[in-house]
């Protein structure tokens, strides 16, 4: 796996950046609304994400550069709620325009729900990321900061936990 | 994937929160996206292109750990004995330090800083309200000599190819029971483990950390020991009724005696409580360089664990 992603090809690390950027702002804000349900929070994890997208984009590997910025994404939501607010407010602008979006939450069978609640939040995110976000499992070691090999085996027990919740509450699964 | 993998996702997409997104805000080249992209770029420079990645390794100050050395395993379990010991409980000064939080976070431009707001807390408590936050960091406090009182005096990470963390020192304010001014600055994406020790005032009768217990006499006999053979510095060591306790290699791993010959030769030297002494020693004398990465090597590309490894996500 490539370590560092190639310069663009004008070798222009803003170049690059900006091609991330509208590559998967709408993705990162999509997983921050559901993981969050608050817009004004959503509009500071973007923000913060790809402010750090910016200050690290050597790092950000040549290859799924989507999964990469989903792993800070998970990052910067734990410390999210208990941040305090920072100086230089990035996100102000795009924070008001999100005031009128909404999250809904679904009307899923409560068997489902009932089983999934009663995951690990490891294991929710895990399938979270592979259902809601279409992570591979190669993307998922990306976003885990972890080998793929462990990804797998991550994601594999996570299922097994999953489908053992949901055949105790639904047997007919 | 199976075909039970594929049931399950769908069963998983069917918890997924309906978003409905205002057009304006959800295009990257809407008016909102626009202005937050040219805000981030304006913030600073894009980070430097690194060709390599560096192994994991763990970076020591070399003028920090004379002051305050206790490398490895064993080395550390002893300086949080060390330091818990000599900290006053909590409990001791009244009921409120179990309400307040021990440490304050504030996030800004990318940075999780962390103030120790209770000086004087259990660095349990420390660790825990980090681990909230996904850090793996042991942060505490050590009573330290006048001028390093508000200084770090000990410091290792372990961040991999990440970025670091940066210590926020404040000379002569970081009293026993009260102020106390210094903060760490964390990256938001930091993924390492780092323990970090301030110096504070020490409270009356409570003996200093640290080798500004040795006189001048005894710091000249301990440098005197750097350049010499590991067996002669056994023997000039166990003359003086002191024991010596091994670091080698570039991540500076705890070794046992037998793990070093008496043919390598001491590099660095740092004195420990108790009559211990680290040797770091080397077979040449000289401090390891950091390993070559072979072609072959798969280094880890992760981009952030540091939150991640909190409780909530591993």
């Amino acid at each position: 796996m490539a370590r560092a992603a190639p310069r663009s090809r004008d070798g222009d690390p803003a170049a690059r950046f900006e091609t991330l950027y509208r590559l998967c702002y709408e993705d990162l804000l999509r997983y921050a609304l559901r993981r969050t349900g608050r817009p004004e929070i959503a509009a500071d994890v973007v923000a913060d994400t790809f402010l750090v997208a910016w200050r690290r984009l050597a790092d950000i590997p040549a290859e799924q550069p989507r999964a990469w910025l989903f792993g800070v994404a998970r990052n910067v939501l734990a410390n999210q709620y208990r941040a305090e607010r920072r100086g230089v407010d990035l996100a102000a602008r795009l924070r008001t325009e999100l005031s009128d979006a909404t999250v809904v939450q679904p009307d899923a069978p409560a068997e489902v729900s009932a089983a999934f609640r009663t995951l690990s939040e490891t294991d929710q995110e895990l399938l979270r990321l592979v259902a809601w976000e279409g992570l591979s499992a190669a993307e998922l070691s990306q976003a885990l900061g972890c080998s793929a090999n462990a990804a797998r085996i991550r994601l594999h027990r996570a299922r097994q936990r999953f489908a053992e919740a949901l055949r105790e509450l639904t047997p007919a699964i | 994937m199976t075909d039970n993998d594929e049931q399950q996702d769908r069963l998983v997409r069917l918890l997924s929160p309906e978003i409905h997104l205002p057009r304006t805000a959800s295009q990257p080249t809407g008016a909102a996206a626009e202005d937050l992209r040219q805000l981030i770029m304006g913030q600073s420079e894009p980070g430097a292109w690194t060709a390599e990645t560096p192994k994991r390794h763990r970076i020591w100050s070399p003028r920090r750990r004379l002051a305050f050395a206790i490398p490895g395993v064993v080395g550390l379990a002893a300086l949080a004995l060390v330091v818990t010991a000599v900290l006053p409980r909590s409990s001791a000064l009244g009921p409120a330090p179990a309400q307040a939080d021990a440490l304050r976070f504030t996030q800004s431009n990318g940075y999780l800083t962390i103030r120790i707001v209770d000086p004087v807390a259990d660095p349990k408590r420390y660790k825990a309200e980090l681990a909230r936050h996904g850090l793996d960091i042991d942060l505490t406090l050590a009573p330290a000599q006048a001028d390093q009182i508000g200084r770090v005096v000990f410091q290792e990470q372990d961040n991999g190819n990440g970025p670091s963390l940066k210590e926020i020192e404040a000379p002569g304010e970081c009293s026993a029971n009260g102020n106390c001014s210094v903060a760490i600055q964390v990256p938001l994406d930091y993924q390492g483990y780092a323990r970090i020790v301030f110096g504070r005032a020490p409270k009356p009768g409570e003996d200093i950390q640290g080798d500004s217990l040795l006189s001048p006499d005894q710091q000249k006999q301990l440098d005197a020991l750097v350049g010499q053979r590991v067996s002669d510095a056994r023997r000039l060591l166990a003359g003086r009724g002191q024991t010596a306790t091994y670091r080698v290699g570039y991540e500076s791993t705890e070794a046992s005696a037998a793990q070093v010959p008496g043919s390598w030769y001491v590099y660095q030297v740092a004195p420990l409580t108790g009559n211990l002494v680290v040797l770091w020693a080397s077979a040449d004398g000289k401090p390891p360089a950091r390993p070559r990465a072979s072609a072959s090597a798969q280094p880890s590309t992760g981009p952030s664990t540091g939150p991640s490894t909190g409780p909530s996500t591993r």
